[in-house]
């Protein structure tokens, strides 16, 4: 137990590692926007007649799902950076070799084919 | 490790292992941890295997070379486990000739807290607990990282205790020390499945808990390839200051498949 002690108490004693813990934290405050790589929401629903908030919420999940589950193999790529045709190969690609569950997939389709729809809105 | 204990581990490893395809996880460096946890229900299989050479106190020709052979669960969202089904290693040197040693078994958890991408930081918290026939360990680390349009910044602090070595009387693990590291890492993601990095290690001995040794420095490139259900990273790291006894270059890979 005094063992234990003294070496609590030595640790503590090394303040320089809380110093290079706070160095760390700050450059986590320098926080990008992922909005050019997966719009937000916002701008899928503007159009809207109604408020549907039932799409809002599951275009918010594929949002989720694909700026995090996607994430913990590459950094997410924008979306608008590929065509409909891309994305007709990587999705069912990307979506067999992840455990997505069968909710997350139909979000994150849902979300995808919602902001290639933007884009192509937006081209013609 | 006794046959019970590895029969065991066995029965837990059939109990995880499920039919499932899934995607290697970030794998950017190999010394340190990103703060990504596997979705529940994948399971990973990582092959490491360290070189270490080049020391600095004699000409006995010594080298080695480290194994590890890792089982990741994801549980959950935000929780993953790993199971070291051993860490074992080959020593050489010209006076002693070449031997091999196990080392220890170990069992590893993580937590995710908050996410590198959608956070302001991304954060995780991680134990480690290996034992051994002469060595038990503890080991804690809080993992931090962002990702910030193609880049990623990580860093690690470790911490270690660790006791080992056998006394008279079936005594064990009769010498205590420990380690305080820090890692901090960037990497560069050229395409979707390879990127490009570097990884600086700061490895401080603690010798009886009474003091540090001299602190080692290492710094190198990273490589990492990632096909589909499976992933290769390579670090290659240089002793930036020479401690004797102590390896000046460290070459580590990590071969991952997917199940």
């Amino acid at each position: 137990m005094v063992d234990l002690i003294l070496q609590c108490r030595w640790i503590l004693e090394r303040r320089a590692v809380m110093g290079l813990l706070a160095v760390n934290l700050s450059l986590g405050c320098a926080a990008t926007s992922w909005d050019r790589v997966a719009p937000p929401v916002e701008m899928l629903v503007l159009g809207d007649a109604v408020d549907d908030s039932e799409r809002k919420a599951a275009l918010e999940r594929g949002r989720m799902v694909y700026l995090v589950d996607c994430s913990k193999c590459h950094v997410p790529e924008p979306i608008l950076a590929y065509s409909v045709q891309d994305w007709g190969h990587i999705l069912p690609e990307m979506i067999e070799e992840t455990s997505l569950t069968a909710e997350k997939e139909a979000d994150l389709r849902r979300y995808v084919e919602s902001v290639l729809q933007l884009g192509a809105d937006a081209a013609g | 490790m006794s046959l019970p204990l590895f029969i065991r581990l066995l029965v837990i490893l059939a109990v995880f292992t499920v039919s499932r395809t899934g995607l290697a996880d970030q794998g950017m460096w190999t010394y340190l941890k990103t703060v990504n946890v596997h979705a529940p229900g994948e399971m990973e299989y990582e092959q490491y295997v360290t070189a270490k050479w080049d020391y600095d106190d004699d000409d006995d020709g010594k080298y080695r070379f480290d194994f590890r052979h890792e089982f990741e669960f994801g549980i959950t969202d935000n929780f993953q486990m790993a199971v070291y089904l051993a860490d074992w290693r080959v020593k050489h040197s010209d006076s002693s000739g070449t031997i091999t040693e196990f080392r220890t078994s170990a069992l590893e958890f993580k937590y995710k807290f908050s996410d590198p991408v959608t956070d302001p930081i991304g954060f995780a918290g991680y134990g480690e607990f290996k034992i051994g026939s002469e060595k038990f360990a503890l080991e804690g680390k809080a993992l931090f990282q962002k990702t910030i349009d193609r880049w990623n910044f990580g860093y690690n602090f470790v911490l270690e205790a660790e006791w080992e070595d056998n006394g008279a009387n079936g005594a064990r693990y009769v010498n205590s020390k420990g380690k305080i590291a820090n890692y901090l890492g960037i990497a560069y993601q050229v395409v979707p499945s390879f990127s490009v990095g570097a990884e600086i290690l700061a490895i401080t001995p603690i010798p009886d808990w009474a003091g540090t040794d001299t602190t080692r420095f290492y710094a190198g490139p990273a490589l990492s390839y990632r096909g589909r259900g499976w992933h290769i990273t390579t670090t290659f790291e240089v002793g930036l200051n020479r401690v004797p006894g102590v390896e000046r270059f460290q070459l580590r890979t990590i071969f991952g498949i997917d199940f």
